[in-house]
């Protein structure tokens, strides 16, 4: 007997409820954020956890136009500028990283060179230690070739969390291009140059698009780089929020708005994207 | 070939940026406060940039504002960088270690400037501040400060209580706080009970007050649980002292599991076990403040000036029911209160200490510190502030807080923690026992243990040898 493509209404039903039981259990921390951010500060530490409540943008005022400040605690007015500053530095380094990336991981695909695997290595390497094994020597390096609290800095730094990704995810979409194009599109005249940029980038072009997404998310959601090496010209979103953490309490209704704004820029990129997300990161699934 | 010769010559040009970087800066490490004779003026160290580091607190929060004046007044730029407060521990110690001179001046207090003091990364202010007519300005009137918050800052690196207070002047403070009760005025007399004298009473006044109210469990009490240093440093701290314990004895050997030591430990978890939060050991000190000022708990020995956030109806639901006591006394009647300030300090590799100098005594004058504390920068260090009729006004309306915090600041605070350059480490030990105690660990073996542990980190750190 053929079994029938579609499930059984009961069956159906059950794992809709499953699915959607897991929805709720993923989605509700930034639910609860989203929620936050629109509270008053009462309502944030009501004993019992307030579902209805007046919404108010009293916190997305204060962090974008400044002036509040309760007594005592303080209100953060820069959370701007180090939005400004994450925009900055993690799409330069994304840009950069592209730019030295894709054909560095073309390279190691496609052409047989000394020190091949050993290169390919130490693109992977960068990802070994924890940012924190590494950065007091780099600070250090930082103070003395004025590159602390620049961008500059930040965005070359970065290149050791953007880099190592683009490098090797895009070298396995490279070498699941068959040999056999390319060297049709030489036999009709197209130099190196010309396979790479008309052949190969566009049959990437999907993954190209999901690793820039992936390398921006982990940029964008860095923090001890930017913590260490930035300073209040230059510290990301990552870092500015926590100065809704004031001396003796935790202005929880801005930092939650502060957070909404954070997520915006990687989950919209994400979302206009997502058909290219999908089959960029399973176009590698199957090799011929 | 020729790419060879690329990569030669590009070495070397950052070999030649790097280094020429290293010497490109100004001003002398080794400055000598007593080579300047001639009469003080603002204007002496005009025209040079210094960098602050500081801590997201009241203090600084003021102080931005009016930077300019400081500009106008000296000629001197400055540069800042804010974090908040775990953070910016961790970003200070990285600057300091460097050793780069990246920071001039930069926040820090008693327990925390133990360690900077003994890893050589601060400068001694005692010729800049006393006896040295050319660095110091007539109107600075250091006989104002609460005289146990220079004592406090003051150390001569070699660990053990007995050396609190010697030494040098490390850091100049900007703001205190001590350790007192706040209780619910409202329940103890619908309950008819009076704030806790001592310990015992401090159990039963937790114990009547946990109870149902319409339907809703509240408690007696609260106090900071997670398992760092900070749990210890407050009421706990302040209870221990008060108790005639000690962190250690005169050979830095840990008496954390002395007998009396032992029985406060037990009354203090004994309490919270049966009239605190029920997840204790998660309670931050945001928490704890949280917790009180949304009217579930009855009592908490805690910072003073938390009464700020207790008494604004905006945020807190127990404005004006609260009222404050002194921390419960000991077996014998003593009472101790541990105490923080924040404070300014010299980073020993700034090139600009001249400069340094003139910011923290601008900053830390009776006027900037009158309009710090009117700006929200709470216990005032100077006694003229803390009697500043505008800055009276501020405390007018919180019951008899005034009063209880002065009596405190004059009488008994004084810094509880044995001087020693491990009192992170060591606290981190000492509260993960107390969890442990709270989840059922017998109170003798779980402190033997963290006392043995903390014999050793005293031990490896080389401070046992030092006292010998």
């Amino acid at each position: 007997m053929k079994r029938s493509r579609y499930l059984a209404p009961k069956r159906q039903t059950l794992i809709w409820l499953a699915l959607a039981g897991y929805a709720v259990f993923a989605l509700f921390p930034l639910i609860w954020v989203v929620m936050m951010s629109f509270k008053s500060h009462i309502d944030i530490i009501s004993p019992v956890p307030k579902f209805i409540f007046t919404p108010s943008l009293e916190n997305y005022k204060a962090i974008l136009f400044g002036g509040q400040s309760m007594q005592y605690e303080a209100g953060q007015t820069d959370f701007l500028l180090y939005f400004k500053n994450s925009c900055i530095i993690t799409i330069s380094a994304v840009v950069l990283s592209l730019l030295a990336g894709v054909p560095a991981s073309y390279a190691l695909a496609r052409y047989r060179f000394r020190f091949k695997d050993d290169i390919a290595f130490t693109f992977l390497s960068f990802r070994f230690a924890p940012e924190i094994a590494v950065i007091i020597p780099i600070y250090i390096l930082y103070q003395k070739l004025h590159l602390y609290n620049t961008y500059v800095g930040l965005i070359f730094v970065y290149q050791l969390i953007t880099l190592p990704l683009i490098v090797w995810i895009i070298r396995g979409y490279f070498e699941d291009i068959s040999v056999e194009i390319e060297q049709a599109a030489k036999l009709d005249g197209y130099s190196w140059w010309g396979v790479f940029t008309k052949i190969a980038l566009p049959l990437v072009k999907p993954g190209l698009a999901s690793t820039a997404v992936l390398a921006f998310i982990f940029a964008w959601n860095n923090f001890i780089f930017g913590l260490i090496l930035g300073s209040s010209d230059t510290y990301p979103s990552t870092v500015g929020t926590l100065g809704f953490i004031s001396y003796e309490s935790v202005l929880w209704g801005q930092m939650a708005a502060a957070t909404v704004i954070t997520i915006m820029p990687p989950l919209i990129l994400a979302i206009f994207i997502q058909k290219y997300l999908v089959r960029g990161l399973t176009m590698g699934a199957i090799r011929g | 070939m020729i790419r060879l010769r690329m990569y030669r010559y590009f070495a070397i040009l950052l070999f030649i940026y790097f280094f020429s970087s290293c010497g490109n800066k100004s001003g002398e490490i080794d400055f000598d406060p007593k080579s300047i004779t001639d009469p003080f003026r603002w204007d002496r160290a005009s025209g040079q940039t210094i960098k602050l580091h500081l801590n997201k607190h009241p203090f600084t929060e003021s102080i931005l504002p009016i930077l300019s004046e400081f500009t106008d007044l000296t000629g001197i730029n400055v540069e800042y960088s804010i974090l908040s407060e775990e953070e910016y521990r961790e970003k200070i110690i990285i600057e300091l270690s460097s050793l780069s001179g990246s920071v001039d001046v930069f926040m820090t207090g008693p327990f925390t400037a133990w360690s900077y003091v003994r890893a050589g990364w601060v400068e001694p202010l005692d010729e800049y501040m006393y006896n040295n007519p050319a660095l110091i300005s007539e109107a600075y009137d250091l006989n104002d400060f609460f005289p146990a918050l220079l004592t406090g800052n003051r150390w001569n690196g070699v660990p053990g209580h007995q050396n609190y207070g010697k030494g040098s002047q490390w850091a100049i403070p900007v703001q205190v706080e001590t350790y007192i009760l706040a209780f619910r005025k409202d329940w103890a007399e619908e309950l008819q009970l009076t704030p806790p004298r001592n310990y015992e009473e401090y159990y039963r006044f937790a114990k009547a007050m946990t109870r149902e109210i319409d339907g809703r469990q509240v408690h007696g009490v609260t106090a900071r649980g997670i398992g760092t240093w900070s749990t210890i440093a407050t009421g706990f701290l302040t209870g221990f002292a008060s108790y005639g314990c000690r962190d250690f004895d005169d050979q830095m050997n840990c008496t954390i599991n002395s007998p009396e030591a032992v029985e406060f430990t037990e009354i203090w978890i004994n309490t919270l076990k049966e009239c605190g939060p029920l997840a204790w050991t998660s309670n931050s000190w945001y928490d704890t403040k949280e917790q009180f000022e949304s009217g579930q708990y009855g009592m908490y020995l805690a910072v003073d000036f938390f009464a700020v956030g207790f008494e604004n109806p905006e945020k807190s639901r127990v404005a004006g029911k609260v009222g404050y006591t002194l921390a419960p006394a000991g077996p014998d009647s003593t009472i101790r209160s541990n105490i923080w300030t924040w404070a300014l300090a010299i980073n020993r590799y700034s090139r600009k200490k001249l400069a340094s100098w003139l910011f923290i005594q601008w900053a830390t004058s009776k006027e900037q510190l009158t309009a710090a504390a009117i700006g929200g920068n709470w216990n005032p260090s100077r006694k003229s502030v803390w009697d500043d009729p505008e800055v009276a006004s501020i405390t007018k309306d919180w019951d008899n807080y005034r009063d209880v915090v002065a009596d405190n600041l004059q009488n008994y605070a004084q810094v509880c923690f044995t001087p020693q350059s491990e009192v992170p480490a060591i606290g981190d030990r000492w509260a993960r026992a107390l969890q442990e105690i709270w989840s059922g660990t017998d109170a003798q073996v779980a402190l033997d243990r963290a006392a043995a542990d903390i014999d050793r980190i005293i031990e490896k750190s080389g401070m046992k040898s030092f006292t010998q």
